[in-house]
C-alpha cells in the first residue's frame, strides 16, 4: 500500500477515534481534548506563518484574544445572538491581521518578531486598561455558548461543536497548504529574492498568509471564549503568543500536525501534569531542551529521522 | 433442583438482601469530603499561594483534618495565577475528582471567573485567598448564591485608611496608586470615604505594575500634601518603599500604606529603618496580642520561617469557616443551600480577631491601622487604632452605597474631583 494510503486510513482512524471519545472518557477528560483541539488550531494557524512562511510571529495571541474579545463583548455588553457573534469574531480577527500586517511585513527576522510583539502588546494594553468596557484584568465573564437548536452546554455537545469546526478548519488549512498559493508560500520560505526574480509578488503573498493566520487563530479565540465562557488580558498577554510558538517548534514547524502534537502535549503539561507537581515548567523545560537537542525539526520531524535511519541499511 | 443450587441461590439472594439493607446506613459517615484548593503555586503569584495554603493546612492539620466524624481530603491544584487555567482545574476539581467545596483563589481575574463556574455547576466556593474584587460579594452581576468569602475586599481596608487619616487631622493627600484594576478599586474607596469627611486627594499619581524606578513619581510629588497616600502590593511595594526614604521624604512626607504593600511582612527586614513610622492599613498584623493570634504565629513561623501577613490567617480563617459549616449541617453537604447558610452563619475568633459573614457572604472582621516601630530591634507593624466589624459597605449603609452615581470604572481620572465622586444618582 502507498504512503497516501496509509495517511488516509490514519486520519479516519483518528477522526473515528475522536468521534467515539465522549462514550468512554469522563467529562474533565473531554473538556480537556476540546482545549486541546482549540489550542491545536491555534498551533496550526501559527504554522502557516512560522513554518510556511518562515515569518515567527511573537504576537499571535493578538488576534486569538481579539476574537475572544469580540465574542465575550457583543454578547455581555451588546447582547447580541451569541452564535451570530462568531462570524463578527472572525471578521475582527482577520480584519486586525489585515491592518497589522502592513507595519510587520516592513521587516524580517528578530525585527519581525519585535514588531508583532509591540503591536500585541498595544493590544493587550487596551483590554488593560480601557476597564469600562473591558473590565481590565478582571476579564469578562458570563459569555453564553451559541444554540443552534441544541444547547452546547454540555461537555459533549460542546465536544462535538470544537470537533466539526476544528476539523473544517484543519481541511480548509490542509487546502490551502497544498495548494499553489502554499507552494509559493515554502518557496518564499526558502528563498525570497528567488522567488521575487520568478516574477512572485513576494509581498503580497505574506500579507495574504498573515490575515488568514490571523483569521484561523481568531476561530481558535472565538472558540476558547465559548470553551471558558470567560475572557480576559491574558488571552493577548505575550505568554499566550510564546506559549503558541512553543507549541509549533516543539511539535515541528512546517506541518500541520506536528503544532497539533505540540499543542496537545502543553495542554497535557500545563493542564494535567500540573496536577501532579507543581514542577511541570521544569518537565516543559527539560522536553523542550531535549526536542530542541535530538530533535531539531520537532517532534513529527523525529518520527521522520527514525523513518528514514530504518530504511537506509 | 439440586440442593447445591438452591445453596447457591440462597446465598446470591442473601447477599444482595445484605446490599440492600447495608445500604440505607448512612453512606457518607465514613466517607470522607473532598475539599478542592485552587491556589497559583507557579508564577508571578506564587508566594501568596504558598503562604494561603500554608494557612489553610494550619488549620486542617490542627482539627485532625476532620470536621465532626467526617474525614477531609484535601486536593491541591496550581492555577498559575492565570483565570483560563483556574476555571479548567475548577472543572478538574468538581467532575473529576468531585469536590464539593472550592476554596483559595487568589487574583480576581481567576476569581471572577471561578465564581461564574461555580454558579453555572452550583459548587459552593470559599474565597479565601486575597481575591478582592468588591462586587463579587455584591448585588449585580457577579452575584452568585454559591459564593462566601472569609478573606477580604478591597474597600473596607481604604476606608479605614480613609477615617483614620482624616482623624489624624490630614486634608489634603496625594494617592500612588497601582494602575490595574484592584489599585483602581481601592484608591477610589480611599477617595470617596475621604471626601464624604471633608477631605480631599490633590494628586492621583498611577504607575504601572511592575514598575522599576518610581524616581519621577516621587520628584512629582505636590509638596503641599498633608501625606501621602499608597497602594503598591508586590515588588512595587518594596521597590517604592525603599525609594521613598532615598528621595529624602521619609519624616517630611508622612505615608499611609493601604494594605500595607510597602511595609509586607517580608519586606521589613529588608528595609532596616527605611520605613519607621509609616502608617497602614490592614486586617491584620502579626503584632496583635491574643492567644489565638500568637498560637497562630508561633507554628506559622515554624513552617514557613517568616511572620505572616495577610494571606496566612485568610487561608485559615478559610478553613476554618468550612470546618464549622461541615460541623454545623452534621456532615451532609447535599443540600448545598443548606451548606452555604451554615457557611454564612459561622462566628468565631481567629488570629484576624472575630469574624463572621453578611447576608451576601462577605465576611465582617476588625480593621488595624498600623504603625512601623522598633520592637527587640526589628521593624514591625505595631497596631495602634482598630475598627471592630467593618462590614463591606461601611463607612456607609447598603442603601447609601448603591445610592452614588459614580463607581471606580468610570472614576480613575477624577479621585481629586470631591464633588463627582460624592454625587448621586
Amino acid at each position: 500500500m502507498t504512503a497516501r494510503a496509509w495517511t488516509i486510513i490514519g486520519c479516519f482512524a483518528v477522526l473515528a477515534l475522536l468521534f467515539m471519545l465522549p462514550e468512554v472518557l469522563r467529562p474533565y477528560y473531554l473538556a480537556l481534548v476540546t482545549k486541546m483541539l482549540i489550542f491545536a488550531l491555534f498551533a496550526m494557524s501559527l504554522d502557516l506563518l512560522l513554518g510556511y512562511t518562515g515569518l515567527a510571529s511573537l504576537g499571535h495571541a493578538a488576534y486569538f484574544g481579539v476574537a475572544a474579545y469580540t465574542i465575550a463583548l457583543l454578547i455581555v455588553r451588546a447582547g447580541v445572538d451569541s452564535g451570530l457573534a462568531f462570524p463578527v469574531a472572525l471578521v475582527a480577527a482577520a480584519a486586525t491581521g489585515a491592518l497589522f500586517a502592513p507595519l510587520a511585513l516592513r521587516a524580517r527576522g528578530s525585527y519581525f518578531l519585535m514588531i508583532t510583539f509591540a503591536l500585541a502588546q498595544v493590544v493587550w494594553s487596551v483590554a488593560f486598561g480601557w476597564r469600562s468596557l473591558t473590565n481590565g484584568d478582571d476579564g469578562i465573564p458570563d459569555v453564553v455558548r451559541p444554540d443552534f437548536g441544541w444547547s452546547l452546554d454540555s461537555t459533549t455537545s460542546f465536544y462535538y461543536f470544537v470537533l466539526a469546526i476544528v476539523g473544517l478548519a484543519t481541511l480548509l488549512l490542509v487546502a490551502i497548504v497544498g495548494s499553489p498559493f502554499g507552494r509559493a508560500l515554502r518557496g518564499i520560505r526558502e528563498s525570497e529574492s528567488r522567488m521575487q526574480a520568478l516574477g512572485y509578488n513576494v509581498w503580497r503573498y505574506q500579507y495574504v498568509a498573515f490575515v488568514l493566520a490571523a483569521a484561523f487563530a481568531g476561530i481558535a479565540g472565538a472558540l476558547y471564549a465559548y470553551y471558558n465562557r470567560f475572557v480576559g488580558p491574558e488571552y493577548l498577554y505575550v505568554v499566550q503568543s510564546a506559549e503558541a510558538l512553543i507549541m509549533v517548534i516543539l511539535g515541528g514547524a512546517g506541518t500541520l500536525i506536528g503544532p497539533a502534537i505540540g499543542a496537545g502535549l502543553i495542554v497535557f503539561l500545563e493542564d494535567f501534569v500540573s496536577s501532579m507537581t507543581a514542577h511541570w515548567v521544569l518537565v516543559l523545560g527539560i522536553i523542550y531542551v531535549l526536542v530542541t537537542l535530538f530533535a531539531p525539526r520537532g517532534l513529527i520531524g523525529l518520527v521522520d529521522q527514525l523513518r528514514q535511519r530504518r530504511v537506509k541499511p | 433442583m439440586t440442593t447445591k443450587k438452591m445453596a447457591l441461590i440462597t446465598i446470591v439472594t442473601a447477599s444482595f438482601a445484605a446490599m440492600i439493607v447495608a445500604a440505607p446506613r448512612p453512606a457518607w459517615a465514613a466517607d470522607p469530603i473532598k475539599i478542592g484548593i485552587l491556589l497559583p503555586l507557579s508564577g508571578n503569584f506564587a508566594e501568596n499561594g504558598q503562604q494561603t495554603l500554608t494557612g489553610l493546612k494550619m488549620y486542617f492539620d490542627e482539627v485532625g483534618n476532620k470536621a465532626g466524624d467526617r474525614p477531609l481530603t484535601l486536593i491541591v491544584e496550581d492555577t498559575q495565577g492565570k483565570p483560563d487555567v483556574a476555571v479548567t482545574k475548577a472543572r478538574k476539581l468538581v467532575q473529576g475528582d468531585g469536590v464539593a467545596v472550592l476554596t483559595g483563589v487568589v487574583t480576581s481575574g481567576e476569581a471572577i471567573a471561578v465564581n461564574a463556574f461555580s454558579r453555572d455547576n452550583k459548587v459552593p466556593l470559599v474565597l479565601s485567598g486575597d481575591a478582592g474584587a468588591d462586587e463579587l460579594t455584591m448585588p449585580g452581576p457577579l452575584a452568585n448564591p454559591y459564593l462566601v468569602r472569609t478573606s477580604q475586599n478591597g474597600r473596607s481596608v481604604a476606608s479605614a485608611a480613609a477615617d483614620w487619616a482624616y482623624h489624624k487631622g490630614w486634608r489634603k493627600v496625594a494617592t500612588v496608586g497601582s494602575d490595574y484594576a484592584g489599585g483602581v478599586d481601592v484608591n477610589f474607596a480611599f477617595a470617596q470615604a475621604f471626601c464624604k469627611l471633608g477631605g480631599k486627594v490633590i494628586q492621583a499619581e498611577w504607575p504601572p505594575i511592575g514598575t522599576a524606578d518610581f524616581g519621577p513619581y516621587l520628584t512629582n510629588l505636590d509638596r503641599t500634601a498633608d501625606a501621602v497616600v499608597t497602594f503598591e502590593p508586590g515588588a512595587d511595594g518594596l521597590r517604592l518603599a525603599r525609594q521613598y526614604s532615598e528621595f529624602g521624604l521619609k519624616g517630611k512626607l508622612p505615608v499611609m500604606d493601604i494594605y500595607g504593600g510597602l511595609v509586607f511582612e517580608s519586606n521589613l527586614p529588608q528595609l532596616g529603618d527605611a520605613t519607621l513610622g509609616f502608617y497602614s492599613s490592614l486586617f491584620y498584623t502579626p503584632m496583635l496580642k491574643t492567644p489565638e493570634n500568637e498560637r497562630f504565629v508561633a507554628e506559622f513561623q515554624k513552617r514557613m520561617n517568616q511572620l505572616p501577613a495577610n494571606e496566612g490567617p485568610n487561608g485559615y480563617v478559610g478553613a476554618h469557616a468550612v470546618v464549622d459549616a461541615i460541623k454545623a449541617v452534621n456532615g451532609d453537604l447535599s443540600d448545598t443551600m443548606k451548606f452555604i447558610a451554615a457557611l454564612k452563619a459561622v462566628k468565631f475568633d481567629s488570629p484576624k480577631g472575630e469574624i463572621s459573614l453578611d447576608k451576601y457572604g462577605q465576611v465582617i472582621q476588625t480593621m488595624y491601622i498600623r504603625e512601623v516601630q522598633m520592637v527587640n530591634g526589628q521593624p514591625a507593624n505595631v497596631p495602634i487604632a482598630s475598627y471592630p466589624h467593618v462590614d463591606q459597605f461601611w463607612p456607609y449603609t447598603e442603601a447609601e452605597f448603591e445610592s452614588f452615581k459614580y463607581t471606580y470604572k468610570d472614576s480613575k481620572n477624577s479621585l481629586t474631583d470631591c464633588a463627582r465622586l460624592l454625587a448621586k444618582k
